[in-house]
């Protein structure tokens, strides 16, 4: 079990690094791509006109991969009031219940993306000429990441912080007095 | 729609984020309903393929990056020097420097723990009551999403359909009379327990403190006039106010090294992710209560009850208050907007300045318990007992929701800069 641990935290380590290096190229590429935008189309008078769809595609993965590299950092935002109840260690049930909960959701989400994606085959982009599914598949690569990360924080720290939202991740660093 | 809502609910109580939350319910009902789930997965991917959304990620970036470059301590040595002298100064510096704090950051909870970092300290050594010093930081990040650049209203200019310019300039106003009704209730209260004054005022100072934080007050005087000027789209000028932000960062004030960005461009990412899955886990959610009727139920409700816009602007006001106090600010929006809009139009409520309305409510949502982020966050970062902060908090509630009824009732307010500069 241990050693199924440490081989877990490895792979999760070196998934959240590429993926934060890809959200930091991805977040990049979009500033500049927008600014190049701006600079042919009013100082070259010369619209980039695939540029659009590329900075929607690029934001599209940004966003789906963004959103699993935030459940590592703990900056979800889920509704605080509950903050203290699910800290009570009393609670700990309904914690591994909401895990649970959200780890079926994730699954049943990426199913739904199977599906959207098998049909996003066959559809090309109108200015790049690519399949549409190059933009689909963001979404089930980020859930895909989500879950290895929450299944990690879950073995790692149980089930209490896997969902702390950034308010409480706020509070638990600055050591608040409730 | 009763799963959808029931499940949602109850989703969102076990703890969960409200993105899965959203995303949960909606698979619930498709699920139950035989709809294919591809459908699900359609509008969540394609809810976020949008261009006007870019200029959240980009907003957010500027922001971040003028914080990083040491601008609030710039912005806050300005307003110090200008309102400095008065009784209570350092209390009024708080509030006047986050008209200045909102028109760069756009986030109401950054601004507060950014605020309450410098000022709770500050005015504690002052002799303030630390209590009031938290409520104070708490109330003046309310200005963060009225003041532009916001990203609450650049997601509500996309979701109505408005002009984004016009809801930023629409804000101009409000926000001011918003911290004017702080700032009055401030002097009252520094009147009555004798709060000191701060440093006196000198024309020599102020002019060198405006001449060092100049660099950071001009950008959101780029952002409007980029908007007045109508030839450039938001994500353009979110792109535009970044690039500007990184300038003055790097070669200006030179406090920000190119060592920084990648975590800056990390975070600022994340932070939109966050945002965004919502907006997009919202889509199908949107579409089934919109399958369900839920608008046409809601108009029918409210037809039947008034015919009044005014009446039902108050009814909105009261609803939304509530909610905010149980409800996240964003959640809220996300869910409500799509609904309200059909009636809004029925009962031929300007929508730009509802949105106006609308972020005053959910901002005020912000200040009040159990669902209080500012309270959370000024506590935290002040290191305030939450009761004690609560209790301070309240007068400012008070004048807020003042504040929010003229600015319901005067719609001039809202509406008559945009249409001034068209």
């Amino acid at each position: 079990m241990g050693k199924l641990k440490s081989i877990l935290g490895r792979i999760d380590d070196g998934l959240g690094a590429a993926e934060d290096l890809f959200i930091i190229v991805s977040h990049g590429a979009v500033a500049s791509l927008v600014l190049l935008a701006v600079v042919m189309r009013y100082v070259f008078n010369d619209p980039l006109t695939w540029g659009e769809e590329l900075v929607v595609g690029l934001f599209t993965w940004m966003i789906f991969i963004g959103a699993a590299g935030a459940i590592r950092s703990h900056m979800h935002i889920r509704i605080d009031v509950m903050g203290p109840v699910l800290a009570n260690p009393k609670m700990n049930w309904l914690n591994t219940l909401t895990v649970i909960i959200g780890i079926v959701v994730v699954l049943t989400m990426m199913t739904a993306c199977y599906e959207y994606v098998l049909q996003e085959l066959v559809v090309e982009s109108p200015m790049l000429g690519v399949s549409k599914a190059w933009f689909a598949m963001a979404m089930p690569t980020g859930l895909a990441l989500m879950l290895i990360h929450v299944i990690r924080a879950w073995i790692d720290h149980g089930s209490a912080p896997v969902f702390r939202g950034e308010t409480e991740t706020l509070v638990a660093t600055e050591g608040g007095v409730r | 729609m009763t799963l959808l809502l029931i499940s949602f609910a109850l989703l969102l109580v076990i703890g969960l984020p409200i993105a899965l939350a959203m995303l949960g319910a909606s698979l619930a009902v498709v699920l139950w309903e035989g709809i294919p789930l591809s459908v699900v997965a359609q509008r969540v991917v394609t809810g976020v393929q949008s261009f006007p959304l870019l200029a959240i990620p980009l907003f957010t970036l500027a922001g971040s990056l003028m914080n990083d470059s040491g601008i609030s301590e710039r912005l806050f040595s300005f307003t110090r020097a200008f309102v400095g002298h008065i009784r209570g100064g350092m209390a009024q510096t708080a509030i006047v420097g986050n008209i200045f704090l909102s028109g760069i950051s756009g986030s109401s909870v950054a601004d507060c723990a950014a605020t309450s970092r410098v000022f709770v300290p500050q005015l504690s050594k002052a002799g303030y009551s630390a209590g009031f010093a938290a409520a104070l930081c708490a109330a003046c990040a309310t200005l963060g999403p009225i003041i532009p650049p916001s990203i609450l209203m650049v997601i509500y200019a996309w979701q109505a359909n408005i002009s984004l310019g016009d809801l930023f300039w629409a804000g101009v106003i409000p926000g001011l009379v918003m911290a004017l009704a702080m700032v009055l209730l401030t002097a009252y209260i520094a009147r009555r327990r004798q709060f000191p004054k701060d440093q006196a005022f000198a024309w020599a100072r102020l002019w060198t403190e405006f001449r060092s934080a100049a660099w950071a007050l001009f950008m959101p005087v780029l952002i409007l006039v980029g908007f007045r000027m109508g030839v450039f789209t938001a994500t353009e000028i979110a792109g535009v106010a970044a690039a500007y932000s990184l300038i003055v960062g790097l070669f200006i004030y030179r406090t920000l090294r190119w060592s920084q960005l990648p975590k800056i461009l990390l975070s600022t990412a994340k932070e939109t992710a966050v945002i965004l899955l919502i907006v997009a886990a919202a889509s199908p959610f949107s579409w089934i209560l919109g399958i369900e009727q839920a608008p046409q139920l809601i108009s029918q409700a409210l037809t039947a009850a008034t015919d009044s816009p005014w009446v039902i602007l108050l009814l909105l006001n009261v609803a939304l208050l509530v909610l905010g106090c149980f409800m996240e600010t964003l959640a809220i929006m996300i869910i409500l907007v799509p609904i309200l809009i059909p009636v809004l139009n029925q009962f031929n409520i300007d929508l730009t300045h509802f949105g106006i309305i609308l972020l005053v409510n959910l901002t005020i949502g912000q200040l009040t318990p159990p669902v209080g982020v500012l309270l959370f966050v000024a506590s935290s970062v002040g290191k305030v007992k939450l009761s004690l902060l609560m209790r301070e908090a309240l007068p400012y509630v008070a004048v807020l929701i003042a504040a929010l009824m003229v600015i319901t009732n005067v719609p001039s307010l809202a509406l008559w800069l945009p249409q001034a500069l068209k």
